[in-house]
């Protein structure tokens, strides 16, 4: 009994955990907390759903469309709205009401043009696989894979790629970066494409499996923070194993109380982490230098 | 004034403060020289209480001074001034040196309520000596400009001003000539000597300038990689082989 | 008219909430997205005790104020020892929690089915009833509200906040106790907050935790964003800005159907306007940088 919760854990902290790598990638290489992530989320879903029952485009390219289109919105709006201001000596709180203020705009329009109730992409039972006494749906599956895939192949690119090794520089040496002649600008594209991807990712997945409202983008983000900090902010992988744990610990607390104190049990967790190990689980502990 | 006995501190490999013990006089400026990186600015944090000692024992006017919070520290009567002057810079001038004093009644947010007469007369004459210390350094008429708004000069007298309107004996500055043009750093020497002269108060300097070692200092420590290598008067400790070599080397 | 007043009653609130959070954010340089928290916990603590206890409404107040601010010194004591960022999510981790308390503990709060029959507020024969009694009971909240701030901003204590906020690390090396400060701010700003929950609460006479959700505290930030930050006026204007706005959408004939999502984009796209042309709100003192 309490496998299938587990299982069913690990499948929404899929989406969780990869959510949280994109999170994890535009924070570290930017330092702005992008609420807006949540927007793109939601975007992306909403792309799906247009392509898939007004554009008559089958699910897969459908979604391939929403993701890319997802990662360009993700980039214009570093471009347009957050690069401007970190020209300006930030302390940042200007950035993230931006980035508050973006996610308004946009989760809005959405409910504008679509409509402020749930939509399903498609109705019909979804087809189910037996694993001993555990059922899986095949949405389930695929959340699955797609972690598994995109997890591994972020960790590699990171570390063995051109790219991969700009975004690492970049994020370790944060206020240094420009004086190391680091060419931020591209890293902050490619974090944010990127990290924007693999939320649309996300969204498309959680989209089939449970539909969607314009509001789903803040309690994603939240989430996607609570894992990046669980984990470790510095240690990119530490975000998307922070999701997986998360949507673990979230069906736990369902199987034992109920669904509603599932919110309550995450934002317990980031309490906990942030009052006594706010450099997240996995993080080696470092020597914290005063000023 | 204020002792300091052996006091230890490692950073990850590194022994930025080893073995160190200081001895600083009241009414007396003793100076703090040696190479970059030789520990003297950690020890002046380790004083005020931003970072804590792995070993060691330090008191001021024989009171122990572990452990205490920075805060505290500093309102016990130890005052800093930072190698990179900091200032308020959204607040006005006047206010930036209003600020340092201590004591005041207005600061507890009931003050303003239960106690109005008090908090009004400290503040007239608080405000008093603000615009006095102000205009001295030069920047009576910047009292209500943003601090933020004023040259790197500029806000160097005004952390002076401020220094001035300190109530605290013991007066720490790290590296006050810095970054001073030299027609000014006349004016500041005088500042300085004045404030131990008239106002009774302790200083310790970290100084890069020799000359203005020689012009002010009462006694100087030499260190050099974490240790108290010399000590002594100006003349002799900048005199020694060790020093000399350090500072050419440079 | 009765229209009229009600707006004037919602900008009294409204302009409570937000000269409260200024002492926070303006002056203290605190970004807290709590403050529908205690909001919506001084509505409920002055409801409950008005409908389970019968308590006066006035007797109910000064017991919601002091249940927040208790709140406030939980809430403060782990949240400031976290910096920036992690500071701002301490505080909507709790907000989201206070919420998910209100909603989810049934036998307390009642739940997702609110606190009904809310009785209106009398004292000595005096009843307020009409909408244009509790505009003026607002008014007197709102004067309160602002005799308070305009004392607190421009008191030493104030200036200290402002000083922390500029460069924490320097105010402490002038030996300001910052810590006491932050949390004394927080108490402030938390305990003053109950006023316009109590007043909401006898006002509308139902509420639920609906009206205490992160949005509200976005919302409240919106109106400092586009009044002004670190000075009295600002959020003043600010409350009457963000309140007036939907009434100018109604001018446009703009649908029921659409006009709270267009009133949302109105917001975020003020805040974004604000925060790349004129951080400092319309007429603040302090721009966020």
């Amino acid at each position: 009994m309490v496998l299938q919760f587990i299982v069913n854990g690990l499948c929404a902290g899929a989406l969780f955990g990869l959510a949280a790598l994109g999170l994890s990638l535009i924070y570290n290489v930017t330092r702005v907390f992008h609420f807006a992530h949540g927007a793109v989320y939601a975007t992306a879903a909403y792309l799906l759903l247009f392509f898939v029952t007004k554009a008559s485009v089958s699910i897969v390219p459908a979604a391939a469309l929403a993701v890319a289109l997802a990662a360009l919105f993700g980039l214009l709006i570093d471009k347009a709205f957050y690069l401007p201001l970190a020209d300006k000596k930030s302390g940042g709180t200007a950035s993230i009401l931006t980035s508050l203020g973006l996610y308004i705009v946009v989760i809005n329009i959405l409910a504008l043009i679509f409509g402020n109730e749930t939509k399903i992409l498609r109705s019909g039972i979804e087809k189910t696989f037996e694993i001993g006494t555990v059922i899986v749906t095949r949405v389930q599956v695929a959340q699955l894979v797609a972690f598994l895939v995109l997890f591994l192949a972020t960790e590699l690119l990171l570390k063995f790629s051109r790219y991969g090794r700009l975004i690492r520089a970049v994020s370790d040496n944060g206020n240094l970066a420009e004086a190391l002649g680091l060419e931020i600008k591209k890293a902050r594209a490619l974090a944010f494409a990127y990290g924007s991807g693999l939320a649309a990712v996300a969204a498309c997945l959680a989209a089939v499996d449970v539909g969607i409202d314009p509001y789903i983008g803040m309690p994603i983000t939240l989430i996607a923070a609570v894992a990046m900090i669980f984990g470790g902010i510095r240690v990119f992988g530490a975000a998307a194993l922070g999701g997986l744990i998360i949507g673990v610990v979230q069906n736990l607390v369902v199987w034992q109380t109920s669904a509603k104190w599932q919110a309550a049990a995450t934002f317990v967790i980031l309490l906990a982490v942030l009052i006594f190990k706010p450099q997240g689980l996995l993080t080696p502990k470092k020597r914290l230098e005063e000023s | 004034m204020l002792e300091l006995n052996n006091i230890n501190k490692r950073f990850g490999g590194l022994k930025a403060v080893d073995d160190v013990s200081l001895y600083f006089t009241e009414r007396k400026i003793s100076a703090l020289i040696g190479p970059n990186g030789a520990g003297k600015t950690t020890i002046f944090n380790i004083i005020s209480g931003f970072i804590r000692p792995d070993g060691g024992t330090m008191l001021f006017r024989s009171k122990p001074l572990d452990g205490l919070p920075a805060w505290k520290v500093a309102s016990t009567g130890i005052g800093r001034m930072f190698q990179d002057n900091r200032v308020f810079g959204k607040l006005t001038c006047l206010e930036n040196v209003l600020l340092a004093k201590n004591g005041n009644p207005g600061e507890s947010p009931l003050g303003p309520f239960f106690s109005s007469g008090k908090v009004r007369d400290f503040e007239r004459r608080n405000a008093e000596e603000a615009s006095k210390w102000l205009a001295f350094v030069g920047l009576g008429d910047k009292k209500y400009a943003p601090a933020e708004n004023l040259s790197y000069g500029q806000q160097k007298l005004l952390s002076f001003a401020r220094l001035m309107a300190d109530g605290r004996e013991l007066l720490l500055l790290d590296e006050p000539t810095a970054g001073v043009n030299p027609a000014m750093i006349g004016e500041i020497l005088a500042l300085i000597k004045k404030i131990v002269k008239e106002a009774g108060k302790t200083v310790v300097i970290i100084e890069h300038n020799m000359s203005v070692i020689l012009e002010i200092a009462d006694f100087v420590y030499f260190m050099d990689d974490g240790r108290v290598e010399t000590f002594g008067a100006p003349k002799d400790v900048l005199a020694d082989e060790r020093v000399r070599e350090a500072y050419t080397g440079l | 008219m009765n229209y009229v007043l009600h707006i004037l009653v919602m900008i009294e609130i409204y302009l409570i909430l937000g000269l409260s959070l200024n002492l926070l954010l303006g002056y203290g340089g605190l970004f807290s997205l709590a403050h529908a928290a205690f909001y919506g916990v001084g509505a409920y603590i002055s409801a409950l005790l008005m409908v389970n206890f019968g308590f006066n409404f006035f007797l109910a107040l000064p017991v919601a104020v002091i249940g927040c601010m208790l709140l406030a010194l939980l809430v403060a004591l782990p949240s400031l020892r976290l910096k920036g960022d992690y500071f701002m999510l301490a505080t909507l981790a709790f907000q989201t929690l206070v919420f998910t308390i209100l909603y989810n503990w049934v036998p307390v709060t009642r739940g997702p089915y609110g606190v009904s029959g809310i009785p209106q507020p009398q004292l000595a024969g005096f009843k307020v009833a009409e909408v244009w009694q509790f505009a003026i009971l607002g008014a007197v909240f709102a004067a309160a509200a602002v005799a308070l701030f305009r004392k607190l901003y421009a008191s030493p204590y104030g200036r200290v906040l402002k000083a922390i906020r500029d460069d924490e690390l320097l105010a402490v090396s002038l030996g300001k106790n910052t810590t006491r400060f932050k949390v004394t701010a927080f108490m402030i700003s938390g305990g003053v907050a109950a006023l316009p929950g109590a007043l909401f609460a006898a006002y509308v006479s139902y509420i639920d935790p609906t009206s205490f959700t992160l949005d509200e505290s976005i919302f409240v930030v919106t109106l400092i964003v586009v009044g002004g930050a670190g000075n009295l006026k600002g959020p003043i204007i600010g409350a009457f800005i963000v309140l007036l706005i939907p009434e100018c959408l109604r001018f446009l004939n703009i649908p029921d159907t659409v006009a709270p999502n267009v009133r949302q984009i109105i917001y975020g796209a003020l805040i974004v306007m604000m925060m790349r042309l004129r951080p400092r709100g319309i007429m603040g003192d302090y721009g966020f940088d």
